[in-house]
């Protein structure tokens, strides 16, 4: 039995036994694969629990159910290892209410990048035949080799697949909830080591972090973005980005009178038009950077192929390093929402200003 | 909609600004804008004419929007509304823009500079001005009492003006007495009264007087609410003796067996466990101490399970076997309750660094000790009954010396200020000590001597001529034992030779920092307080005994350590802005605070997260912030962490600020 029946058959049975009224779940269209939310047992063979390609980040779909009021149904979300991060994160954010979600994630092999599935279809069969020999397979995206958190985590989301390791997947619990699902599915808990797994995604974070860094400044940054479309998908896909309405599309700010422009092209011996497109990313930075968890979407998203999760994931790193917080992994309170009177003392001073 | 017809009002600030801002050339440069409808400079905006000016031409012009280009909006922003409001324009249609702090005054170097510059100033003035809101003042409702925290000579002075003019005050102590530091001294000085004497009467009025209610051994547990609407929720601390009997007999006090170091000789006496803090306490009622109280430390071990009692033993209660009115229970009768307020002053004093803290200077030695604890050993009501004895061996000194600015105006080792009292209370002791024993000798090494109050050179001279105090110019740099006696060793400046003196004791005038709980009370209060433990006021100068909360006040060495005479000048100061406050039913109050756009903000609470006065609350229904008006202050913290700027203060939003900076920016 594979995986993904296996967690089909999981799901069934927790229709069956009434732990669950709904569950979400990526599910096959013609090219690519969605999210699909499904209230009834018989639908649930229309899932794939585990795709090959990640579309949309699914913390982003429950927020759009959760938003305006808590889930009234019993809902099971099937979550990859990054998403049930951004889940907890937009907790945080208020964005998601948890209350009636069980969270399940898995022993994740990465996802192929959504246009390279259209045109060279492949399966998570193999994939997933990839992650148990040890390889990373040379197909999924960029984020996914330099994933931090490729397995499930204690504490965040409540029930974990463990498919690396071990002959057959074993359930186990993640949270005192995830532990009471279990018991009530009559699933005895089992374990398996990850380490390995683990271990060599943080070896080819530790090398990217090194080696893509975008480097030369103001300028090495212009050119890296100089393709950029100023489509703004990128903030689109971003689970981050969770404003209605974002700053840099506000034209009470962003409009401006025709002798701006020429005063700019003066002082800056000609202008690019349209302004304002590495602001944009700088300041997208600014917003999201303490909360990047690095799910990679921003990069899948660009039309133009500009690898974006080098910017953002590596300077996010920096920035949550600076801060001592990991997004998403545990409870700390986010920098940008937490008042510490003892921080930042490393960079008083910088900027030649008093002691 | 946008202002079209604009005036604009250069002031010449005598030379202040017309000295070097050409604002002749200012006026014809903003004249020539199109939404400007009339410019024009005067000598002194500010002075009546001044104001004159504005309220003709706002009825002349039409005027829909006024800039008044003078000094710091701090200074004259009020001046200037009041006077556009007089002529029927709305206030909140008046800018100011500071070309004196800006323009004129950096760049005396460079005239020319300076008027573009405040040119430049005028325009961005403009650009905000333009999308400015007509606003009107909120209204607050406000409660009638106030609330004085700490029962020192501050506190006093300013609960007893407050209730002196009908309002109810509580006044919250977290010593067993009222009396504050004040109450320990031996004499004041340049006056030399006993402060026993003088502090009582005071003492005695706070405690009878109907308008206050009085809680000593008493903390500030949390404070809710804001200006004219604070609720306070106060601990009164356990006892374990039942104040409405205890008559303050005192028999208890000599049936104690147990004791522990006096919080009120600041360990230079013991006390038994169960004590009045001092013998004029007020109110004058005995407690336990729970630490070294030997029924309720053995009924703890008990309870804790690490002792198992034996039957029939019979534990300590000398104290109560003897309280004839019954008052001693040995229950903890801690207790919280609830106070509400419209105005609160925090009053909460100083305290001097413990002489440990300067081991270099002898602070380990049990005879080297605070100005402090030496005023203990000084006064007539203290331990050793006014002639100081050694603490090591109870011998009277022979030889004295005193030591300035230990941890004063030294940043390595202590703190960068002056502690500003040291020097004349380091004359009178030394005055005393001399009075009390002719013979000793007394040195008295300073650096300078500063003595800039009313009185106090005179003092300082009595000292040097009729009672012959050795001064010695330098500092300090070791003092350790030899045999009986400590050696100081310090420098001579005026000589320029090195001094050693062999002393029987030692006083160090250790630097004065803010009270150790004041961190935990402006903390609850919302109140800022800097790393020295003083509790900060709005403006130096022109508003010191302000806080940036509305409604909180600051009086005495709570904000920096100072002197009885300032001290109660601050309380009474505070009282009086307390007693304006609340002689108003309701309460007007500045309507530039944060509003929150619903149809864009997506309640994330990043916004509720940074709010320092607690304002702004996630509307669980519609998923938005939402504002309370009578908590915002307007600071725009919210704003500044909202990352789609769906919170703004009113009259300062985005498009308004980002137009100023555009005019700002732009190439000079």
């Amino acid at each position: 039995m594979t995986e993904n029946e296996m967690l089909k058959k999981f799901i069934k049975d927790a229709f069956e036994k009434g732990l669950i009224e709904a569950v979400m779940a990526p599910s096959a269209t013609q090219d690519s694969y969605t999210y699909a939310l499904i209230t009834k047992k018989e639908d649930v063979d229309k899932i794939t629990p585990i795709a090959p390609v990640m579309q949309w980040n699914g913390a982003d779909m429950i927020r759009r159910i959760t938003k305006l009021k808590k889930s009234e149904r019993k809902l099971l979300a099937i979550l990859r290892p990054c998403e049930s991060r951004t889940y907890k994160e937009l907790v945080k954010f208020n964005q998601i209410n948890p209350e009636n979600i069980i969270v399940l994630t898995y022993d994740c092999p990465g996802t192929v990048h959504a246009r390279n599935y259209k045109y060279e279809p492949t399966s998570s069969e193999k994939l997933i035949e990839d992650m148990k020999s040890g390889k990373i397979s040379k197909k999924v995206r960029e984020s996914c080799r330099v994933c931090e958190y490729p397995t499930p985590i204690k504490g965040v989301g409540d029930i974990g697949l463990g498919i690396v390791n071990t002959n057959e997947p074993v359930f186990f619990s993640l949270s005192d909830r995830g532990k009471e699902f279990l018991a009530g599915m009559e699933i005895s808990e089992g374990e398996r080591d990850d380490s390995t797994w683990v271990k060599i995604h943080r070896e080819n974070r530790e090398k990217w972090l090194k080696e893509e860094r975008i480097t030369g400044g103001r300028k090495g940054l212009e050119e890296f973005l100089s393709s950029c479309l100023n489509c703004h998908n990128c903030k689109d896909m971003c689970p981050i980005c969770f404003c209605k309405e974002c700053f840099f599309e506000d034209h009470s700010v962003f409009d401006y009178e025709s002798n701006k422009f020429y005063n700019w092209a003066d002082d800056k011996d000609g202008i690019r038009l349209p302004t304002d497109k590495s602001l944009f990313h700088v300041g997208r930075l600014i917003h999201m950077g303490t909360s990047c968890i690095g799910c990679g979407l921003c990069q899948q998203a660009c039309p133009m192929d500009i690898p974006l999760y080098r910017l953002f994931g590596i300077v996010g790193d920096d920035l949550q390093k600076v801060f001592n917080y990991k997004p998403g992994v545990n409870d700390d309170i986010p920098p940008v929402m937490d008042f510490r009177e003892d921080e930042l003392h490393e960079f008083e001073g910088l900027f030649g200003g008093e002691e | 909609m946008a202002m079209k017809r604009i005036g604009v009002f250069i002031c010449h600030c005598g030379r202040n600004i017309a000295g070097t801002v050409d604002v002749k050339r200012v006026a014809e440069e903003i004249g020539k804008r199109e939404d400007v409808a009339f410019s024009t400079t005067y000598v002194f905006m500010c002075s009546q004419p001044g104001q004159k000016l504005i309220e003709d031409s706002v009825k002349k012009y039409n005027l829909d929007g006024v800039v008044v280009a003078n000094c710091s909006p701090t200074l004259h922003e009020k001046t200037m509304r009041n006077a556009a409001a007089r002529a029927g324009l709305n206030p909140y249609r008046v800018e100011i823009a500071n070309i004196r702090e800006w323009a004129a005054w950096p760049h005396e170097d460079n005239p020319d500079a300076a008027t573009r510059k405040a040119i430049r100033i005028i325009n961005a003035t403009i650009e905000k001005l333009k999308a400015n809101a007509s606003l009107e003042p909120i209204e607050v409702p406000v409660i009638r009492r106030a609330l004085v925290i700490g029962g020192g000579v501050a506190g006093m002075q300013a609960a007893l003006d407050i209730a002196d003019s009908g309002i109810e005050t509580i006044l919250v102590e977290k010593e067993a007495t009222i009396g504050g530091n004040m109450f320990r001294l031996s004499e004041t000085f340049p006056t030399l009264d006993c402060p026993q004497c003088i502090l009582t009467p005071k003492m005695n009025d706070v405690a009878a007087h109907p308008n206050i209610k009085l809680y000593t051994y008493s903390e500030v547990e949390d404070v809710e609410g804001f200006m004219g609407n604070f609720k306070v929720k106060i601990k009164k601390k356990a006892t374990f003796v039942d104040w409405d009997k205890c008559t303050g007999c005192g028999e208890c006090l000599r049936v104690c067996p147990a004791h522990a170091d006096s919080e009120f000789d600041l360990k230079m006496a013991k006390r038994t466990s169960i004590y009045i803090a001092n013998e004029q306490a007020v109110p004058l009622k005995a407690l336990i101490d729970e630490n070294s109280c030997i029924r309720l430390q053995f009924e703890k071990k008990v309870k804790e399970g690490k002792i198992k009692p034996k039957k029939n033993v019979k534990i300590c209660s000398k104290c109560a076997d003897v309280c004839e009115p019954n008052a001693i229970h040995f229950q903890n009768n801690e207790e919280i309750v609830e106070e509400e307020v419209g105005a609160i002053i925090v009053a909460t004093g100083y305290e001097v660094m413990p002489a440990e803290a300067f081991p270099e200077l002898g602070g380990k030695y049990p005879d080297v000790i605070t100005s402090l604890q030496f005023e203990r050993l000084l006064a007539p009501s203290g331990p050793t009954a006014g002639i100081p004895r050694r603490p090591s061996d109870g011998k009277v000194p022979e030889s004295i010396a005193f030591v300035h600015c230990v941890g004063s105006r030294d940043p390595q080792n202590g703190v960068p200020y002056c502690s500003r009292i040291c020097c004349m209370y380091t004359i009178k002791q030394a005055m005393l000590v001399k009075h009390a024993m002719h013979d000793a000798a007394v040195y008295d090494f300073y650096i300078d001597i500063r003595s800039n109050g009313k009185g106090y050179e005179e003092f300082y001279h009595r000292a040097k001529e009729e009672y012959g105090v050795n001064f010695i110019r330098g500092k300090v740099s070791k003092v350790y034992k030899v045999g009986d006696k400590y050696r100081v060793q310090g420098v001579d400046t005026l000589t320029g030779r090195i001094v050693e003196v062999d002393v029987d004791m030692v006083v160090l005038a250790t630097a004065a920092k803010g009270s150790s709980t004041v961190k935990e009370i402006a903390k609850k209060l919302r109140i800022p307080y800097d790393e020295w433990g003083w509790l900060k006021e709005t403006h130096l100068k022109l508003k010191p005994l302000e806080t940036p909360v509305g409604g909180v006040f600051i009086a005495g060495a709570a904000q920096f350590i100072k002197d009885i005479t300032d001290s109660v000048s601050q309380g009474s100061g505070a009282a009086a802005k307390v007693m304006a406050l609340l002689s108003k039913p309701e309460l007007e109050k500045e309507p530039l605070l944060a509003k929150v756009d619903p149809e864009i903000c997506a309640g994330c609470g990043r916004c509720k997260d940074q709010c320092a006065y607690d304002a702004i609350t996630i509307d669980p229904v519609r998923h938005v912030s939402v504002v309370n008006e009578a908590l915002c202050e307007g600071c725009g913290a919210c704003s500044a962490n909202c990352p789609t700027t769906a919170i703004q203060v009113v009259n300062f939003k985005k498009g308004q600020v980002v137009r100023a900076i555009d005019v700002l920016a732009e190439v000079f």
